[in-house]
């Protein structure tokens, strides 16, 4: 289980690659999310991060029909979203980048005799 | 009709097929964001989306704290956060639009009160008057306690929709009303008299006037 602190910063960009894959919505989000390992999500901690990301423009919503209720708000990606996805994959990989050397650095000290 | 009488009708048919405890989770949010400083429009929009969450998690045999976690409050402030602000020219309209609604409704009560019911009951009522309807100090007074305490209670009842029943909050209700009867026994000097016709037309034109702006405002 990841500490939701640890989970926190990077939520937003997870979000936005689980949607570049296609439209989907706040459930099938959180499924897909725990299929990658990032254990149970609920619904209410993505909602306000998809609302977050419509009303800056990185996604788009869309309702489509549902098999009952009011339909269903399907998030897509829009172009906006495919450059904070792509600026948070690079932040992403400069910060596993410095968090490995550091960890492997540490590592190797105590292994030292 | 406007977008958001539209889109509220919408929600109060698809929230029967809700079962009681998703309702009662629904209701108390709902309670909860009728205070915010966002729009109508805006809070009915996220009504369907946690509507549309719980009928899906209703159907999969989950609990309402599945969905949202077990501090209600606590996701009510993180959705608001991500909801537009209302702004100035809403807030305007919107307030201009309750505040003569209020009036109108109290107005309808107040003439009933000193029209009709004097009319039929004089001696009920102590104060005849029909046509010409006597309006004392008592009358305005009362008029502005009743709406800042309606709105007092609205944001208070709005507030604690998460806390439960309140006995403070029906004291302080007993309170308010024990004072506004005061106020209108004390202050029984008579301002003026003023006509049923001019009455009625008055009220009339605060409920229209009130319907007009919130046009305006669901713009």
């Amino acid at each position: 289980m990841i500490p939701s602190q640890l989970l926190k910063g990077t939520l937003e960009g997870c979000i936005l690659a689980v949607i570049r894959k296609k439209p989907t919505y706040g459930y099938e989000i959180a499924q897909q999310l725990a299929a990658y390992g990032f254990g149970r999500i609920a619904e209410g901690t993505i909602y306000p991060l998809l609302l977050r990301l419509e009303k800056s423009g990185a996604v788009r919503a869309e309702l489509r029909p549902s098999e009952l209720g009011p339909n269903r708000k399907y998030y897509a990606l829009t172009d906006r979203g495919g450059e904070e996805l792509a600026a948070f994959m690079a932040s992403y990989a400069e910060l596993t980048g410095a968090v490995d050397r550091l960890l492997a650095d540490t590592q190797r000290e105590d292994e030292e005799p | 009709m406007t977008r958001t009488r539209k889109l509220m009708q919408e929600n109060n048919a698809f929230e029967r097929a809700l079962n009681p405890e998703f309702n009662q989770v629904l209701t108390d949010m709902v309670v909860y964001l009728r205070s915010a400083p966002v729009s109508e429009y805006n809070q009915e929009l996220v009504r369907r989306d946690i509507g549309q969450m719980f009928l899906d998690a209703q159907l999969r045999g989950e609990a309402p704290e599945d969905v949202i976690g077990e501090d209600y409050r606590q996701f009510c402030d993180q959705v608001l956060a991500e909801v537009p602000r209302l702004t100035v020219r809403e807030r305007i309209l919107d307030g201009l639009s309750t505040g003569l609604l209020c009036v109108g409704v109290w107005g309808v009560i107040w003439l009933f009160n000193r029209g009709m019911l004097s009319w039929f009951l004089p001696g009920a009522v102590g104060r005849s008057g029909w046509p010409e309807i006597p309006v004392t100090t008592g009358d305005v007074l009362m008029t502005v306690l009743i709406l800042a305490a309606a709105g007092y209670l609205f944001h208070s009842v709005s507030r604690a929709a998460f806390s439960g029943s309140s006995n403070l909050l029906l004291v302080k209700t007993f309170l308010a009303l024990a004072l506004l009867l005061i106020v209108n026994r004390v202050f029984d000097n008579l301002l003026l008299q003023l006509h049923f016709g001019a009455a009625l037309a008055g009220i009339v034109l605060c409920l229209v006037l009130s319907r007009v702006l919130e046009y305006f405002a669901d713009r």
